[in-house]
């Protein structure tokens, strides 16, 4: 466990030192702060504008930064030759992919909270209302894409850094219309079809119930029951892309 | 993997025994390249073993094997009696890749305290400990430098200090002087020389004839995946000592067994033994030729190499610029 944790110290003084992680975070900051641009040009609601914008900024912050850090951990490690170094080490493969996994989760978790804290700061100049549900959807927003991490850790054990950040984006996509896919697919006539849609809805994870940016904007009541449950739900994937992770990358020859 | 009856010295640090390993090729994977082909070898504890190949030979999939980073088809490997894949083992092992490469945003001393707080080097010794092995590398002025502005040879130096930080008994070097300049490479020489005769066993890799010959006691030959020659360099060398070298002038072109003097040119024969070489004597002097000099060959590591590729069919050796 030493061993893991000093890969992830490793991993966010690699990130924190990354030009890329610096430039999206300062993009989205901006995005944040121009919230107010959006408010110029609507005659009412300046506050759902300001809610929108800003979550919708953390959230498109969220899914770059979650998909670079994790194909970056193995695929790149390997195409650069840096995990002959590491892997060499008296620590296990399992505990390098998780020293790797709580590094990227940690940058993930400190930039997210640094955009969260000044989309709060930027609610409170504009004194606008700040209700348990945002806390809420930020909570399953950072749930979220610590599984997006999490799949582009797996995808980058079996291939290469470019594949893997398709495959993850391509993961973000389904999860999020998944439903609906599963929907249209049960409408058609091909038992092929209806069997491929409801293996994609069961296998695959269901983000939108980890999107709570519709409550958020209206301002509306969750139950912290649906908030206990999704998390949970985002957790088992989570460890079951990890368990993936470590069973594929156990015997990989690092050519 | 079963652990072998080992035919080896029972001090031996590194144990191979028909060690297989082949690679798929190709999109469709349909190709297959067999990088090692049951290859056979040992390292006694003290040694400085030169593990000897031309480009592709196999002797990074060996390295690669004996660290872990890749898995044998079948055979076995022994890392200081154990399986080379247990974690535990590397705290004992000091490993450079062949080119090695860093995290491009750290400095030398990030990289060199990582690597301590990953083998276990106790914190009050750090600090001293990676000053050492930056004196030791020639790599003191540049300590707090990011790696991404290195040069080759300093990357190749902090390669060096990575592997010595925790003062492990075996040293595995793949290519230790690759990237280096004519004195980088006889600094890394000396130091090597230096950790044999603190009692460390090394293991290292190299296409690179001289720098076997001058630091190694033992070398194994690795041509296509298979150990062509294995055992003391003296011993090697030994194997064909006694011959003679004549060097004349004045040759008529039908008088048989010529070959040219590598540096002069002129006409040079071979001959088994003294009176072998007594009788070629007469003949020269009959055919009224001149005869310049008469020597002992002096045998050479290279030409070991050069008879154990022909017999393989290997291809030529890659010599360093300067090198004679």
């Amino acid at each position: 466990m030493r061993g893991a944790l000093t890969i992830a110290r490793m991993t966010v003084l690699e990130a924190r030192r990354n030009k890329i992680t610096w430039s999206l975070l300062f993009f989205c900051l901006v995005l944040v702060f121009n919230s107010f641009l959006f408010q110029e040009v609507t005659i009412a609601a300046h506050d759902r504008i300001l809610r929108d914008v800003g979550l919708a900024a953390i959230g498109l912050f969220g899914l770059l930064l979650s998909v670079f850090l994790g194909v970056s951990v193995v695929s790149r490690e390997v195409e650069r030759r840096t995990v002959y170094i590491l892997l060499t080490k008296p620590i296990g493969r399992a505990d390098y992919l998780l020293g790797k996994l709580l590094g990227v989760w940690l940058t993930l978790i400190l930039s997210l909270g640094m955009m969260f804290v000044a989309f709060l700061l930027e609610s409170v100049l504009y004194r606008a209302p700040i209700d348990a549900v945002v806390f809420q959807c930020f909570w399953l927003m950072l749930m979220e894409f610590l599984l997006i991490a999490s799949f582009s850790i797996l995808a980058s054990t079996f291939t290469s850094s470019a594949m893997s950040a398709f495959m993850s984006i391509g993961l973000y996509l389904i999860g999020h219309l998944s439903t609906d896919l599963q929907f249209f697919a049960s409408k058609s006539d091909s038992e092929v079809t209806r069997t491929a849609g409801a293996l994609l809805y069961y296998l695959l994870p269901n983000l939108e119930r980890l999107n709570l940016k519709t409550p958020a904007s209206l301002m509306a009541t969750v139950p912290a029951s649906q908030v206990i449950g999704a998390t949970g739900y985002a957790a088992l994937y989570v460890a079951a892309f990890f368990a993936l992770a470590v069973a594929l990358f156990r015997r990989r020859d690092m050519k | 993997m079963s652990v072998p009856a080992l035919p080896f010295a029972p001090d031996s640090l590194i144990v191979v025994n028909e060690l297989r390993k082949s690679f798929k090729l190709g999109f469709a994977r349909r190709r297959t390249f067999e990088a090692l082909q049951g290859i056979s070898l040992s390292v006694a504890r003290g040694s400085a073993t030169g593990f000897l190949g031309p480009n592709g030979a196999g002797k990074t999939t060996t390295i690669k094997i004996l660290t872990g980073l890749i898995f044998p088809d079948s055979g076995s490997a022994l890392v200081l009696g154990e399986q080379p894949d247990q974690p535990d083992i590397r705290r004992r092992i000091g490993y450079l890749p062949e080119n090695p490469s860093f995290h491009d945003h750290l400095s030398g001393i990030e990289v060199l305290d990582f690597t301590c707080q990953l083998q276990g080097v106790p914190h009050q010794q750090r600090a001293r400990r990676i000053g050492e092995v930056l004196e030791q590398v020639k790599l003191s002025h540049a300590g707090n430098m990011q790696v991404r502005r290195y040069s080759k040879g300093m990357v190749q130096r902090l390669g060096i200090a990575q592997a010595l930080i925790h003062e492990p008994e075996l040293l595995i070097l793949d290519e230790p002087m690759s990237g280096l300049d004519p004195v980088g490479r006889r600094e890394v020489r000396d130091l090597i020389l230096e950790l044999r005769k603190a009692g460390k066993t090394i293991f290292f890799s190299t296409h690179i004839i001289a720098d076997v010959e001058d630091v190694c006691d033992r070398v194994s030959i690795l041509v296509k995946g298979k150990v062509v020659r294995d055992g003391p360099v003296g011993e090697l060398l030994g194997a064909q000592a006694g011959e003679m070298e004549i060097v004349a002038t004045n040759v008529p072109d039908s008088f048989p067994g010529r070959t040219d003097h590598s540096a002069s040119q002129m006409p040079l024969f071979r001959a088994a033994n003294r009176d072998e070489a007594r009788q070629v004597v007469e003949k020269l002097w009959q055919a009224g030729a001149q005869v310049v000099s008469m020597n002992v060959r002096r045998y050479r590591l290279e030409d070991v190499f050069m008879e154990a590729l022909r017999e393989k069919g290997g291809p030529s050796v890659e010599r360093p610029a300067g090198e004679s």
